[in-house]
């Protein structure tokens, strides 16, 4: 039985967002989606501030990260995510246009548990948000508290 | 007793006597100490004259001229007296002519000593200028009677006097002949004159010194100008360094600008794509043959930008990079290219002949550019002919480079665009025919330039073309040769 695991994606550009949500469409995942526009968010989202007070109990199964976030960016909000013992289990993937290996760097110290390069090519970014959502969200388990 | 006539004999005493007091008026004339060749000179005539009585008093009385004993002493006399003065004469002439050429001689020297355009001096051994040319005086500032008064020593800058003063203990010992050295002078007006000294010792017969020559040369204007190339070098470094290092911070700034540039580039690209793929998708069913073909020219369009990107990129960092230089296996780089461009050959019917190949020193990644480009180039202009032969060799070795070649049955080239094959953006088809940026040939040379090789092609219309590209051979870091 799939259960409705949540996935946060955490991206500033829509068209991203749009692209992504195709290809979740084809697992028909794209509901389990909340998306958080920046950092702030993110965190709002975690914390069940600003407009997620009212959202259902429990973390989510995976967290797609973009890194160049505005406000808050996505290393500060991962290292949030990991100094906080309620949160720190939380799956995280970084899926970011960064190549950079600072970025690398600093991600995989502070835990992530996975750092995609999003595919410049169309038909690979397509395959490789497929590919993450199927392992992530249906394949792995989620630590426990992971929203049911 | 009486061979010749008495008369002649008289003759010949007389005229003894007279030569010889001419010779006498002639050394009166020429040498010093006149007053005793005068009085030789009346003593002859003296004597010439009396015998000219006698012989006259004999002559007018008719008496036997006799020619007796006394007058054959006088005989003799006169003839000594004549033969000592004719020597006396060609003796003080020699002495005369050596004289003379001394006197020359010594004229000489002095103008070598006084006009010479260095300074010359005479220095004792114990430092005391003994004679010095105008020169020196002019470069040292003193006149000829200051500087009698005092020592090399005394005008020498300190920082120089040890070596002077060792290298004249040198020589008195006998240790050197002769030592050359730059010092300096203190000018009587308090200033430094850089001088080069060469000095050298003349001894007597008995070898022991006698005095210095110094030879003195002012070069202040050259050690002025010494400096001042030191200078303008030193400032020339300075602006070098502090240009350097405004370079390193343009191109520090322009790596990460292209680095930002090709990522938001390609984000763009990526929607432009990915809608265009969506919208195909999904009004596929609606859509007439003309719009698809629309959409189909944005889509090819996008993949072109994008590539043209990638290429642009890979062109600028190749020319800023850090060049590795290690050995490495043509062969291996070849295969790797091979599997690389999996994607073009399949599908394809290709003869490949794969000679073997010769380890190079290089960069490996920016060989392995080289390789992919001209084996893709191959391959891509190949994909008219039914079965594509492709060749990779290198050619005979020779002495100072090995020279690969990419060979292949494709469309080839007029070779009257052989020299604008490898120019940058430069293309000779159209994007219709084949696909391409321009820039793949412009990066084979600019990275076979960098490794200190040259590139160049040969092609023939509608039968094929080759791709040369040399190496030169180097020494490795470890041991091995090439």
């Amino acid at each position: 039985m799939i259960e409705l695991k949540r996935i946060l994606l955490v991206e500033d550009n829509a068209n991203d967002v749009e692209l992504t949500m195709e290809a979740l469409n084809e697992y028909n995942l794209a509901n389990t989606v909340e998306v958080a526009k920046d950092g702030e968010e993110a965190l709002d989202y975690l914390y069940y501030r600003g407009r997620f007070t009212e959202r259902p109990r429990g973390n989510p199964a995976v967290i797609l990260l973009d890194l160049k976030l505005p406000k808050v960016s996505g290393l500060e909000v991962l290292k949030h995510i990991r100094s906080d013992n309620s949160l720190k289990m939380i799956p995280v993937v970084i899926l970011t246009s960064s190549h950079e290996e600072k970025d690398l760097i600093e991600g995989y110290n502070l835990g992530v548990n996975a750092y995609v390069v999003k595919p410049v090519d169309f038909h690979d970014f397509i395959k490789a948000v497929k590919n993450l959502s199927l392992f992530w969200v249906i394949i792995n388990e989620p630590p426990p508290g992971s929203l049911k | 007793m009486q061979v010749f006539s008495p008369v002649i004999l008289f003759v010949l005493l007389i005229g003894l006597q007279i030569a010889a007091a001419v010779f006498a008026l002639s050394l009166v004339r020429t040498a010093d100490r006149k007053l005793i060749w005068f009085l030789i000179f009346l003593a002859m005539v003296l004597m010439a004259l009396r015998r000219i009585v006698s012989f006259v008093s004999m002559l007018a009385h008719g008496t036997t001229v006799t020619f007796e004993f006394t007058e054959y002493m006088g005989l003799m006399v006169s003839l000594f007296v004549l033969t000592g003065l004719i020597g006396i004469r060609a003796h003080f002439r020699t002495i005369r002519m050596t004289k003379e050429a001394l006197e020359e001689s010594q004229a000489r020297f002095r103008a070598t000593f006084e006009q010479a355009a260095v300074g010359i001096a005479h220095v004792s051994t114990d430092g005391r200028w003994q004679r010095v040319n105008q020169k020196l005086c002019d470069i040292v500032g003193y006149t000829r009677e200051e500087l009698m008064n005092k020592t090399f020593q005394d005008i020498t800058h300190p920082d120089d006097l040890d070596t002077d003063l060792d290298n004249v203990r040198k020589v008195l010992a006998g240790e050197i002949s002769t030592y050359s050295m730059e010092k300096r002078y203190f000018h009587k007006d308090g200033s430094l004159v850089w001088v080069k000294l060469t000095v050298s010792l003349v001894r007597d017969s008995l070898e022991q010194p006698k005095y210095f020559i110094s030879v003195v040369e002012d070069i202040t204007a050259s050690k002025q100008a010494e400096e001042e190339l030191k200078a303008y070098r030193e400032h020339l470094e300075e602006l070098v360094k502090a240009r350097t290092s405004e370079l390193e911070a343009i191109n520090r700034e322009l790596e990460g600008f292209s680095y930002s540039i090709s990522h938001d580039l390609r984000a763009p690209l990526r929607y432009i794509n990915g809608f265009v793929e969506l919208l195909t998708k999904k009004s596929h069913a609606s859509l007439d043959d003309k719009s698809r073909h629309y959409l189909q020219v944005i889509s090819d369009s996008a993949r072109q930008m994008g590539r043209l990107i990638d290429d642009i990129l890979s062109f600028v960092r190749m020319g800023k990079a850090e060049m590795l230089n290690t050995r490495m296996s043509l062969d291996k780089i070849i295969a790797e290219a091979m599997s690389t461009l999996s994607s073009e050959t399949d599908g394809r019917v290709i003869a490949w002949k794969v000679n073997p190949l010769p380890d190079i020193n290089g960069d490996p990644a920016m060989i392995g550019t080289v390789i992919v480009n001209l084996l893709s180039n191959a391959i891509k202009f190949t994909r008219p002919r039914p079965e594509a032969e492709i060749e990779i060799g290198v050619l005979p070795p020779k002495k100072d480079e090995d020279v690969f070649y990419v060979r292949d049955n494709g469309v080839g080239f007029d070779m009257k665009y052989s020299d604008k094959l490898f120019n940058l953006f430069q293309r000779l088809h159209g994007t219709e025919e084949f696909e391409g940026t321009g820039l793949g040939l412009a990066n084979v040379r600019r990275i076979i330039h960098r490794h200190g090789g040259r590139t160049w092609a040969e092609g023939t219309l509608n039968e094929g073309a080759t791709f040369y590209f040399s190496l030169p051979k180097h020494k490795t870091e470890r041991g091995g040769h090439s």
